[in-house]
């Protein structure tokens, strides 16, 4: 929406959500570390960003018998299930643009991007002890044996939202009290933002040479050091 | 494999599936939509009911297939197909394990279909004076004892008749055929409201454009096919098949059928002539509203008058950004960025072709969202020609089915990402966002925004914004049926989801 005005209202696909995942993964990790960084390569020949709208992800890994980092001991790894097997504990933290389901089918349509969703989250989950159905379509073990994500996307969905505590309905806002209609109670939490309604395709298209400073496939970039509070 | 580079596509099994699927009935002009509850009890009545109307059963009547009549027969005298919904599916199959295991094979295209249309409505615009709890209201309904939003609705037939008299011959045949345990609760005509058949009450002309399918044998004739710019579509987007690079998977029970939307839609007419009247230039802002003006010709193809010089292909053959081989016109340099075709407009919303969030839009090699989000529209007008001269209070809209075989990935996205929220373009500099489709209109108390209409001047620097856009179309029924293929009907005529 471009406008001299300040932005008064956001359509969904405007809007910017969260999505924080925390899965419980097998103790005995593979190929979970391959595909971040290389994501946008697994789109033959199109520029997905606009359509995925990720602004950020993070990835947050806590090995099985690893302790709880700093000093809160209830951030801490799923029990383990009847086997006996410790867990891990991966969270994953995204801000997006748009609906949940055309934000997640944005890379569910993608066959090539299905394989790598399979191999570093399905086939990676420890679902067990979570009183799950041994028959339920939505469960990681039966998504594989059913063909995989590409085969099952919406089975995939409702595996994700399973462990999603963030709500894809709260968008993002400046303060809560600037939201309208103001909500009827605090929801599960706030989602703050500076700039509602800046989606990746306004950044792509509005911010001059965007396509020369953020090519699709990204080089290298040398990160200078970041400085720890002294 | 590209699709369009194919010359001999694969074969389709016409005879299982159910002819609505592959083919429009283009002349089938008057139809009844006849829905059905199938009361406890009454579970093996309806059964019998699936056996009578199986091809070959020996009835007076049974449901078409996708067979090409012109090879097999002259041309029928009716054609009759049938959708289940899933309260109907619960009662027809037998054991409640057997359902299961059909919801958990294909989850992701059955658990939208299984929740159903009341359950699906937020997802859909169906809430406000769209809400479930408003459907089925009026003369339509049969069963004035039966409270229409506490009765399951489980059995559609749907009967098209070339003429009038032929809708009545066979509407007698068929009730006739139906076993008295299983009510009649809904029946509503569908009459043409022009001698084409396809004028709409907006008084456009419509069916235009629709997905040309891979392999199936009405979507372009071999002589026509070098002029056909449509990129072919994978027929597993619309026929639930076995295919390797389909993203579902399907139970057999559902293998060559499809799922539907029906929809009741009411349109007001009276609203409509008024709110584009209040404009200095009516029939373009007709035009803008709708993407064609009303006689089809694409706004982007013409921007300036109707050309009725434009025939056949010429009316779908064009994109917004790339201009197609066949695309008629002067395209515009570098895409329309929504000054001859508004980003709002219906058909830019309900298929935006080539525009930049629609990745991979031409080819099976990578058909992205241009393939997956298609769907086959069934629907034709009811109720009788709004005549200004002589008005009434009669309803006026159109009815009937929304076909593919993933209800959210087709359906439900085109009407909430596209329709509703035009996410198909992110950037858009109108100064509305272009707000929501204004064929539909907001639902009343909607945001500001969406209770205008903007569209560009002819050389792209003004926007001219019509205020006050009501809602025009006011969703009055619902369903989601699946449409089975024949030997899914045997199945379920046995109670099955599997034959022996």
């Amino acid at each position: 929406m471009q406008q001299q005005s300040p932005v008064t209202h956001l359509t969904a696909p405007e809007q910017q959500h969260m999505l924080l995942l925390f899965l419980p993964l097998k103790s005995d990790l593979s190929a979970q570390q391959e595909a971040a960084g290389t994501l946008n390569t697994l789109f033959s020949g199109v520029d997905p960003r606009r359509l995925t709208g990720v602004h950020y992800f993070m990835v947050y890994l806590l090995p099985a018998g690893a302790p709880a980092p700093g000093i809160v001991p209830t951030f801490q790894q799923a029990p383990a299930g009847p086997s006996g097997k410790l867990k891990s504990l991966a969270v994953v933290l995204s801000i997006y643009d748009a609906d949940f389901t055309p934000y997640i089918t944005a890379f569910t349509d993608s066959q090539a991007f299905c394989e790598t969703l399979d191999k570093t989250i399905l086939a990676n989950l420890d679902e067990s002890g979570l009183g799950l159905d041994p028959d339920d379509p939505t469960t990681a073990d039966n998504i594989l044996a059913n063909g995989g994500t590409f085969k099952n996307p919406q089975a995939f969905i409702s595996l994700l939202m399973r462990y999603n505590f963030g709500d894809p309905t709260i968008p993002a806002a400046t303060s809560f009290g600037n939201m309208l209609p103001p909500p009827t109670s605090f929801p599960r939490y706030f989602l703050g933002a500076t700039f509602p309604g800046l989606t990746i395709a306004k950044v792509l298209d509005k911010y001059p040479a965007s396509s020369d400073l953020w090519p699709l496939n990204a080089p290298k970039i040398t990160y200078d050091p970041s400085l720890p509070p002294s | 494999m590209n699709l369009n580079t194919v010359t001999n596509p694969g074969a389709l099994d016409l005879p299982d599936i159910q002819g609505l699927l592959l083919n429009g009935y283009q002349g089938y002009n008057y139809i009844r939509h006849l829905l059905f509850t199938i009361p406890k009890g009454s579970e093996q009545a309806a059964r019998q009911l699936c056996a009578a109307l199986l091809p070959g059963s020996g009835s007076t009547m049974s449901i078409t297939t996708a067979e090409r009549w012109d090879e097999v027969t002259a041309h029928p005298p009716y054609r009759l197909n049938i959708g289940i919904t899933s309260s109907g599916l619960k009662k027809l199959v037998a054991n409640p394990a057997d359902y299961k295991k059909v919801y958990n094979k294909s989850y992701t295209i059955f658990a939208a279909y299984d929740a159903g249309a009341v359950k699906r409505a937020p997802f859909v615009n169906d809430y406000g004076t769209n809400d479930p709890s408003t459907w089925w209201k009026g003369p339509s309904w049969q069963q004035p004892g039966l409270d229409p939003v506490n009765t399951d609705i489980d059995i559609m037939l749907s009967l098209y008749a070339p003429t009038i008299e032929n809708r009545c011959i066979w509407s007698k045949k068929l009730n006739d055929l139906l076993p008295k345990e299983v009510i009649l609760c809904y029946s509503r005509d569908s009459d043409p409201i022009d001698e084409t058949g396809d004028l709409i009450h907006f008084n456009y002309h419509d069916g235009i454009s629709q997905p040309r399918i891979h392999g199936a044998p009405y979507t372009s004739k071999l002589k026509d096919a070098m002029i056909d710019d449509r990129p072919i579509v994978p027929s597993w987007n619309f026929i639930i098949q076995n295919a390797a690079d389909a993203p579902y998977n399907p139970h057999p029970l559902l293998l060559n059928g499809s799922f539907g939307a029906f929809r009741v839609l009411v349109q007001d007419v009276v609203a409509f002539d008024n709110f584009i009247a209040r404009t200095p230039n009516p029939e373009l802002v007709a035009a803008k509203m709708c993407g064609r003006w009303r006689d089809g010709t694409p706004i982007e193809v013409s921007p300036d008058a109707p050309d009725p010089k434009l025939k056949g292909f010429d009316l779908t053959n064009f994109n917004y950004i790339t201009p197609t081989p066949h695309q008629q016109g002067t395209p515009l340099a570098g895409g329309d960025d929504g000054v001859r075709c508004p980003f709002a407009a219906h058909i830019r919303r309900a298929n935006p072709r080539d525009d930049y969030n629609v990745l991979g839009n031409g080819t099976a090699a990578q058909p992205g969202m241009a393939a997956s989000h298609r769907i086959l529209r069934r629907a034709r007008p009811f109720g009788p020609p709004y005549d200004p001269a002589a008005p009434t209070q009669d309803e006026r809209g159109l009815i009937g089915l929304f076909i593919g075989a993933s209800l959210v990935d087709q359906f439900e996205f085109i009407m909430h990402s596209w329709v509703m929220n035009g996410g198909f373009r992110q950037d858009d500099d109108s100064p509305n966002d272009s707000g929501i489709d204004p064929l539909f209109g907001p639902l009343p108390n909607a945001a500001p925004a969406y209770q205008e209409f903007d569209y560009l001047s002819a050389d792209g620097q003004t926007y001219t914004s019509v205020k006050g856009l009501p809602q025009f179309v006011t969703t009055a029924g619902g369903l989601y049926v699946f449409l089975p293929a024949i030997t899914a009907l045997r199945c379920l005529s046995q109670g099955k989801v599997a034959l022996a």
